[in-house]
């Protein structure tokens, strides 16, 4: 099953505007760069409870995913942060358990689009 | 986030390039949001800045000034409220639009959003096709609200300026709100700019402040518009400044005024201004009184007000003889100075007790007199004085006889005497001409008639006016050296009871010894004495004199006997009657029931009410009133039971004619039926043959007098009367 919805993305190629660098590769560059990154500090956080910590990072990166398409992922981040609003740590140990794999299978199928139109 | 925020950093706009267009600041962490936003915005004519935090946000704002804000709720570093809050304190933020992005349904971070100050929200994930839009919309409301806020600053200042408040009166509640200006105007604290329509009118100085009021309750109660000029009295600044109100009603469907709009203007300068300008046109520069154009007005007016109110009054045209010589002799400065001398005794002349204030605003101090007068000097040395009321043409002639004087004596010009002397030609109103030329005109044909008869006097321009004027003044003189030197002399008339035939007492009856022309009768000058209030001091003397002969035949054992003396309504209105009464009761010691007041009816035709009071300080006294001339007026009955009377006495025409006439012996004998009824005594005067007396005394009146007994006698001729009477008319008959 795909992590990926493919209407998100033309929905990005659609802000695309003439004779400006390609926005969606933009896109996709920041999100593989910055993922996991942010998914680190976020289980860092977890694991030192810094819930304020966990929040914050989740919420950025529920954005990101979700304008890439990536609502299966944006939804588990969405999840994360409500948790960690909550002060749910227990809740927050469990849905980072194996987001990293999460993680890079999105950034894989991405990175697969990307050289597929390119 | 290390390594990789600072790659992506490349991608942000942290300069303006152009300020042609709309500056948006877009604030997120998440630089996709700002990657994919940046199009749409650019694509509708808008400078796009980027910011990845809150605290960038902030720094980005004070450099850049944009004209609208994007901003992320949740940011790491600062997030977006804390933005916000920062933002919004500095004086240049306080009106920025700024849109907040929120999560869906995050209504906790919605409202937080509003209490910083965030002008709209919107959700994620955003639209990035719309945002445009929103943003476009959110600049067009600041811009109107920009513009109104303009106009709302150059109103104030304007309004400022102009010195120019406004208000709004509602009717109904009756509170004021006023702005700034008004409270500046009328001495209120700055911060209260609420109240009610009593504490603007009671900063209206006292003279109009009634005036004001029944104005503004006019206004309302018929709705209409209104304006009115008015001084301000308070503390300090506000002391005495002119202000202009105007006011404009609302009305219900009904017509009814429910509230009242208005500003108040400060016109103290333009007022003071159009004053100066006033006073530059209609006076004179020498002598500070009024010139030709504010005579010319003046005696419009007085036309205006004759005509109405069916009165008299005088043009006085003089010129001073012999000016030309001084002009000549001493030079035009020293000519000055004698007009300027010459206008002070004019003025002073016809000054009365109520000058009115009036502060000098310009250089010429306008001369003040009475409000109806003017004195204006018309040119060279010729002057106009307008007697705006007289009552008589001799009111004229009493002040062109005091102004003759007046300007006659010698004056100082220079350090050398300088006499000067008036000649005075008088119009009067409406019988030398009814419009101003013809008054103008004949006032000065007769200065120069005066000035044929001789100089340093006065000349009516009627001959008959002239000599009726002359005539009455000089009477009226001799009339008042006549009451200073004792040329009156009292009659007595005996009255007697009818049962008895005793004498019970006397009427007493003015004569006037005059040097040339012997006795006068009252006939002849009791109407000049009540014009011109002589009648007080006569009255005084008439007390005096006859409350001490009273006293004096009782010391000399002649009897007891009551006096009568007739009273003028003027001694009520202009004198104090009660007060002289009681001084002659005192002088002579008398029993104040042994003098008789009488009064006629009119005394109460137009105040019953003061009538009655009178005639009650009078009861208290302890003396009689009679009603004389009792059946010729107009309202005899109904009033006759509220007042405090002990006699009534019948006219003389119905005595005179009863014996012959059925009519009149019925009216006589309807008054002493009426007068016993009321508990009064009835009194017949004019008794002169034996059928009036016998039908009298068939009657029941109870006291008569007239020739059939005796005519009014001298006090000498009335106590040998006195000695002799022996009644022979009640012996006849029955």
């Amino acid at each position: 099953m795909s992590e990926i919805d493919q209407k998100a993305l033309d929905n990005v190629r659609a802000l695309q505007r003439a004779g400006t660098p390609d926005l969606l590769g933009r896109i996709v560059d920041l999100f593989v760069a910055q993922t996991p990154e942010a998914i680190a500090t976020i289980k860092t956080s977890v694991k030192t409870e810094d819930l304020d910590s966990v929040r914050v990072y989740a919420h950025s990166v529920k954005s990101s995913a979700a304008y890439v398409g990536a609502q299966n992922f944006s939804n588990r981040l969405a999840n994360i942060e409500k948790a960690a609003h909550g002060g749910d740590l227990a809740q927050c140990q469990v849905l980072v358990a194996d987001i990293d794999q999460h993680a890079q299978s999105v950034i894989d199928e991405l990175l697969a689009l990307q050289a597929k139109v390119a | 986030m290390g390594s990789s925020s600072q790659v992506n950093t490349q991608a942000l706009r942290g300069e303006v390039l152009s300020r042609d267009k709309p500056v948006v600041l877009h604030v997120d962490d998440d630089i996709a949001s700002l990657l994919m936003a940046e199009s749409p915005l650019m694509d509708a004519g808008f400078e796009v800045l980027h910011a990845s935090d809150g605290m960038q946000a902030v720094e980005q704002f004070e450099k850049h000034a944009p004209d609208l804000i994007i901003m992320d709720a949740v940011m790491p570093k600062m997030d977006g409220f804390e933005s916000i809050k920062q933002i919004r304190s500095s004086s240049k933020g306080l009106h920025t639009p700024i849109l907040m992005i929120t999560g869906l349904d995050d209504l906790e971070s919605i409202t937080r959003a509003y209490d910083e100050g965030a002008t709209d929200f919107i959700t994620k994930p955003v639209n990035f096709f719309i945002l445009p839009y929103r943003v476009q919309y959110m600049l067009r409301s600041k811009n109107t609200a920009d513009e109104l806020r303009a106009s709302q600053a150059r109103l104030d200042n304007a309004q400022r300026i102009a010195r120019l408040g406004h208000w709004e009166w509602d009717i109904a509640t009756n509170k004021v709100h006023w702005s700034r200006e008004v409270a500046s105007l009328f001495g209120f604290d700055q911060r209260r700019l609420i109240g009610n329509m009593g504490d603007l009118i009671n900063k209206v100085d006292a003279a109009t402040r009634s005036d004001v009021q029944m104005q503004t309750d006019l206004a309302v109660e018929t709705a209409k518009a209104f304006s009115l000029e008015f001084v301000i009295t308070g503390k300090r600044e506000n002391d005495g400044l002119s202000v202009r109100l105007e006011a404009e009603p609302k009305v219900d469907k009904n017509g009814r005024c429910i509230q009242m709009i208005g500003t108040v203007q400060d016109v103290t300068k333009s007022a003071t201004a159009q004053k100066e300008m006033h006073d530059l046109a209609y006076y004179d520069l020498v002598t500070g009184l009024p010139n030709r154009a504010q005579l010319s007005e003046s005696l419009t007016q007085a036309l205006v007000m004759s005509e109405r109110l069916d009165n008299q009054f005088a043009l006085l045209f003089l010129d001073l003889d012999h000016f030309k010589q001084v002009n000549d002799t001493l030079g035009h400065d020293a000519g000055d100075d004698l007009l300027q001398q010459v206008s002070q005794r004019l003025a002073g002349v016809l000054r009365e007790s109520d000058v009115l204030g009036r502060p000098a605003a310009s250089e010429i101090t306008p001369v003040e007199i009475a409000a109806q007068d003017t004195v204006a000097r018309i040119g060279g040395d010729e002057f106009v004085v307008l007697l705006g009321d007289i009552h008589r043409p001799e009111d004229a002639a009493r002040v062109a006889d005091r102004i003759a004087k007046s300007i006659s004596a010698p004056y100082s010009i220079s350090d050398v005497e300088v006499v000067v002397t008036t000649t005075i030609g008088i119009s009067v109103y409406p019988g030398d001409g009814r419009n101003a030329e013809t008054l103008m005109k004949h006032a000065d044909v007769a200065m120069y008639h005066a000035k044929e008869n001789g100089r340093n006097g006065y000349q009516f321009y009627s001959r008959h006016i002239h000599e009726q004027a002359l005539s009455r003044f000089a009477m009226e003189k001799e009339l008042k050296t006549a009451i200073e030197e004792d040329q009156l002399f009292l009659l007595y008339q005996p009255k007697l009871d009818m049962k008895s035939g005793r004498t019970v007492g006397v009427e007493a009856l003015v004569r006037w010894n005059h040097p040339d022309r012997g006795s006068i009768s009252p006939v002849d000058f009791i109407s000049l004495a009540e014009e011109t209030g002589l009648i007080i001091p006569l009255g005084q003397w008439v007390l005096k004199e006859s409350t001490r002969q009273v006293q004096e035949w009782i010391d000399k054992g002649l009897g007891t006997f009551s006096v009568a003396i007739n009273c003028s309504p003027v001694q009520f209105t202009r004198g104090n009657m009660v007060a002289d009464i009681e001084e002659a009761l005192n002088l002579s010691g008398i029993d104040p029931s042994l003098l008789e007041i009488e009064l006629t009816e009119n005394l109460f035709l137009n105040n019953i009410e003061n009538g009655v009071a009178l005639l009650n300080s009078l009861k208290r006294l302890g003396v009689q009133i009679a009603i004389d001339d009792f059946g010729t007026g107009v309202s005899s009955l109904s009033y006759l039971k509220h007042l405090p009377v002990d006699r009534l006495k019948i006219d003389q025409s119905f005595v005179e004619n009863m014996h012959t006439d059925v009519g009149d012996a019925a009216i006589v004998s309807a008054i002493v039926t009426l007068g016993h009824n009321l508990g009064l005594l009835i009194v017949a005067e004019g008794v002169e043959i034996a059928q009036q007396f016998e039908i009298l005394r068939r009657y029941q009146c109870n006291e008569v007098q007239g020739y059939y007994f005796s005519y009014p006698l001298t006090c000498a001729k009335f106590e040998q009367w006195v000695h002799e009477y022996e009644g022979p008319q009640f012996k006849t008959g029955t």
